[in-house]
């Protein structure tokens, strides 16, 4: 027994190295979904409040910026509302609670008041939360394009996985013909994605716009995500298309969360799939 | 002791804040993320228990990691890097100044010493952090490469608030 403890004091070192080696990679590796929710909730608690803080500081400085942006989205919007009325001729429409007119999407605007973009698995923090309507799954859109997905929401905060997530995946297509494909981030550089999936004898040119496709059930379709930046065809069947991101990640303040209200009953509808 | 004690217990939350609110901030490539927090591990007396020096390593890189919302990362590499700073001292400093009980800083250990020990130290953090951050294969590169540049960054940083801090004689 004296042994015993003589062993343990001396190699007490190694022992203590060991455990918090293993407590840090267990907390890395922590697939446990609650335990991270329940961790990053403790943690804003106590950040949050100096982010907002020094966000409110940091949204001076690019004032400009921001205003050139809005202004360029609400042309864009009044644009799409000039032809859409156009198209509908609304003075004269007799509005139908039917599912052509029902609402499928609702935004909810909010502040980014926290971002990385220089690890490989990078995370964004929103000032809105559940006690907003915000709830895990939702699309996250900015005034360039997509953004990413609400991962977790406390009542004030949410936070979000960017584009630039080693674990993003997501379904896109060209704008210009329906070839869909999936988009993840290789995590060397903030601005360009990568595109899988398209076959070989699919045109593609660069500068070809990439938009959200159908299939994604979380994302409205046509929402913009990038430009083709360069192909090349090494790699078999499949093109290798880097994209270049619509969203400048670095400079990203507001944002809108959007609620598929049609989700719900389009997930259990796919769920009840009859079993071959 | 207990000025001792303050001095470090100032300088470590200092760096933290500097480290969040700041550096994180920085952002020059994809590639230049300097990690100046760890010269607060690095400055801990010499006489530090070295169980001590873990714990705190462990807990210093615990409250970088709550602000950067993917816990683990930076508690792993200070660990690792209070471990080799544990066996680097041990290698390097002799009884006579171990007994003078020196400070692990330029003025205290001289300029070339420290030049090694900040090199080392910062190599170990930054590959450590970088590799379990890529965690694949391809990414290994990458990572070697993101060592090299933000540990260049981070050296210049060090040198800098050593020359910033270090008392004339």
């Amino acid at each position: 027994m004296r042994n015993l403890f003589r062993f343990l004091y001396s190699y007490h070192l190694v022992f203590l190295f060991i455990i918090l080696e293993l407590t840090a990679l267990l907390l890395i590796a922590g697939k446990n979904d609650f335990q991270r929710a329940a961790l990053q909730q403790a943690a804003h608690s106590v950040t949050a409040r100096y982010y907002t803080r020094l966000n409110k500081f940091r949204e001076y400085l690019t004032l400009r910026d921001t205003n050139q942006k809005l202004s360029e989205e609400n042309t864009r919007l009044l644009e799409r509302l000039a032809n859409l009325s156009v198209l509908h001729n609304t003075d004269s429409l007799q509005w139908q609670n039917d599912t052509t007119f029902r609402q499928s999407y609702a935004c909810i605007p909010a502040r980014v008041i926290n971002a990385s973009v220089n690890k490989q698995r990078n995370y964004l923090t929103l000032d809105k939360g559940s006690d907003e309507g915000i709830a895990p799954e939702m699309a996250v859109i900015g005034s360039q394009g997509v953004v990413g997905i609400v991962v977790g929401t406390s009542r004030h905060y949410s936070t979000v996985m960017p584009l630039l997530h080693r674990d993003m995946n997501l379904s896109v297509r060209f704008l210009k013909n329906q070839y869909f494909g999936a988009l993840s981030w290789p995590g060397t550089h903030t601005r360009t994605g990568l595109l899988h999936d398209i076959p070989l004898h699919v045109p593609v040119a660069v500068g070809d716009t990439i938009v959200t496709s159908r299939f994604s059930t979380m994302f409205p379709e046509g929402i913009p995500v990038g430009y083709v930046a360069s192909f090349d065809s090494t790699d078999g069947n499949f093109y290798t298309i880097r994209v270049h991101l619509a969203t400048e990640f670095q400079q990203i303040h507001h944002v809108s969360v959007v609620n598929d209200l049609t989700k719900q009953e389009r997930d259990s509808l796919e769920l009840n799939l009859p079993k071959p | 002791m207990i000025r001792d004690l303050l001095i470090n217990l100032f300088r470590i939350l200092f760096l933290i804040t500097f480290q969040v609110l700041i550096l994180n901030n920085v952002q020059i490539g994809a590639y230049l993320v300097p990690f100046l927090y760890i010269w607060g591990i690095m400055r801990l007396p010499l006489r530090t228990p070295p169980w001590l020096l873990l714990v705190t390593a462990f807990f210093i890189g615990l409250s970088v990691d709550l602000f950067s919302l993917a816990p683990g990362f930076h508690a792993f590499s200070c660990v690792l890097m209070a471990m080799a700073r544990h066996l680097f001292v041990k290698a390097t400093i002799t009884h006579e100044l171990y007994d003078a009980d020196i400070s692990l800083s330029v003025s205290g250990a001289g300029f070339s010493w420290f030049l090694r020990y900040a090199a080392a130290m910062i190599a170990v953090h930054h590959l450590a952090l970088f590799v379990l951050e890529a965690f694949s294969w391809p990414g290994l590169l990458q990572a070697v490469l993101r060592t090299i540049l933000s540990g260049a960054f981070t050296f210049a940083l060090v040198l800098l608030s050593e020359l910033l801090t270090g008392r004339r004689r």
